[in-house]
């Protein structure tokens, strides 16, 4: 046996046996239907908040970019692969923004990665708000910066963790995310901004999930909450209400472009494909000239969070499209995407691992493409569920 | 040394608040693999110390913590520092 016959070995998957990690999610022309284990099925699981997979305008671009400039660009940013696209891409992201600089990356993984290794060393300190993706904490290890965490959504823990750092916390770099996956709770951004400033830290927000999402213009929490001005970097996705894929990193106050080389996700990764730049633009585009999808996906969320709360589950603590149902034991978990999935609704199983507490979630997020019959859809099957019997009631395939 | 000591036998108790009835739990017992907490647990755990003598935790020195005794050792070391 060796190293990797070991690893292996001693990996163990969550349902390990029921192999539902991964599982195949055909989608065929529409953004919110699918078909999932033979079933057709309400897609309520995919992020697509804005439903611009399928928009014409984004579909369009990306084709025409990959006959014209190919499938892929076989180079990095600082090598051959800036192509017309991502330059322009960058321009049009500063200008939604209002900042001064932006660098767009091939993942938004690679983004938080990227980016914090870049900005922190082993001489700053980093404070993450305990719930952080992985991508987050993955760059707070890369970088080698002496790291903490505060408590999820807790301003007076981070008050008094920057406290205890004295003069080091003008060395020390806040993060937090806009809304939060899981449960999709939001942060409180204004004190936090209030807290760092305080403090002379710097302060990145990830804006994943608020992007076309929060704020008026669909800028996010920080537009929403209006400190935009206060916050030093904001790190989004294409991933989600761009319905593409790719990270991005902005500022009002910095000119992160300086930043490139020391990037080293930006510096040794090869570029998005021309098509997926030419669709983030497009989609760039929508989100600006149609504030009516925000309004159609809040509309969605209340609706769906208000009749799941009236069925007796326990949900997240905030209205956002994303429903995080709390499942306590994990056999009732995966019985009950079963389930959901039998009765035609497709949801994400959280396992205990990805989890912000001791429970799985089933992860309903909502989109402005779901049609009101779809959201009836997802509450109806929510509602057989719970009739079932409690949550654990196992499936026909269960 | 004494302090350590007194950590340890502060962190056995509270280690034995979250550990499954029944499970043993000694001053060098693996955290993980023999008395079973969670990552959540552990820092639910960490989170408690820090609220109690006032320290920040750094994430970094995590790893080299398995056993109670690693934690006492750290626990000092913060303390003192404050």
């Amino acid at each position: 046996m060796n190293l990797i016959d070991r690893r292996i070995a001693a990996e163990v998957l969550p349902w390990q046996d029921s192999n539902v990690l991964g599982t195949l999610v055909l989608v065929d022309g529409n953004p919110t239907a699918g078909v999932v284990d033979g079933h057709n099925v309400i897609l309520a699981g995919t992020n697509n908040y804005l439903g611009l997979t399928f928009h014409p305008d984004c579909v369009r671009a990306s084709a025409e970019a990959a006959v014209r400039y190919g499938t892929g660009t076989t180079g990095s940013r600082l090598a051959s692969g800036t192509y017309p696209d991502h330059a322009a891409l960058e321009r049009e992201l500063a200008d939604f923004y209002g900042a001064r600089s932006a660098m767009v990356f091939t993942t938004g993984y690679q983004a938080n990665v990227g980016l914090i290794s870049a900005l922190a060393d082993r001489n700053s300190v980093l404070m993450l708000d305990a719930q952080s993706h992985a991508s987050i904490y993955d760059g707070a290890t890369l970088s080698g910066a002496t790291t903490y965490r505060f408590k999820h959504n807790d301003a007076a823990d981070l008050d008094k963790k920057l406290r205890r750092l004295g003069d080091k916390a003008a060395n020390a770099l806040v993060i937090v995310e806009g809304i939060y996956s899981m449960l999709g709770d939001t942060a409180p951004l204004a004190d936090i901004c209030e807290v760092t400033t305080r403090h002379g830290a710097a302060l990145l927000v990830d804006e994943a999930h608020s992007v076309g999402v929060l704020g008026k213009y669909g800028r996010g929490l920080a537009e929403e909450a209006g400190v935009e001005d206060q916050v030093d970097v904001v790190v989004g996705t294409f991933s989600k209400s761009l319905g593409t894929v790719g990270g991005y990193a902005v500022s009002r106050r910095h000119d992160l472009s300086q930043l490139r080389a020391a990037a080293r996700a930006y510096a040794y990764s090869a570029s998005s494909s021309p098509s997926v730049m030419a669709s983030a633009r497009a989609a760039l585009k929508v989100i600006r000239a149609n504030p009516e999808l925000r309004e159609r996906l809040h509309n969605n969320a209340r609706v769906t969070y208000g009749a799941l709360q009236q069925l007796g589950y326990e949900l997240g603590p905030v209205i956002t499209p994303i429903v995080g149902v709390h499942v306590r034991d994990t056999d009732q978990a995966l019985n009950a995407w079963r389930f959901l999935i039998d009765h035609g609704v497709y949801v994400n199983l959280v396992p205990l691992q990805a989890s912000p507490g001791p429970f799985c979630l089933l992860r309903v997020s909502l989109s402005a493409a779901h049609t009101p019959e779809q959201i009836d859809g997802i509450i109806e099957a929510f509602r057989a569920l719970r009739d079932s019997g409690p949550l654990h009631a196992s499936s026909a395939n269960g | 040394m004494k302090k350590r000591e007194d950590y340890a036998a502060r962190l056995k108790e509270l280690v034995n608040q979250l550990a499954e009835e029944g499970t043993s739990v000694e001053v060098d017992s693996d955290l993980v693999d023999d008395v079973g907490l969670s990552s959540i647990e552990i820092m639910e755990l960490i989170e408690q110390l820090e609220d109690t003598y006032d320290i920040s935790f750094p994430l970094n020195d995590l790893a080299e913590i398995r056993t109670i005794n690693d934690m006492a050792r750290e626990l000092e070391r913060l303390v003192e520092k404050e």
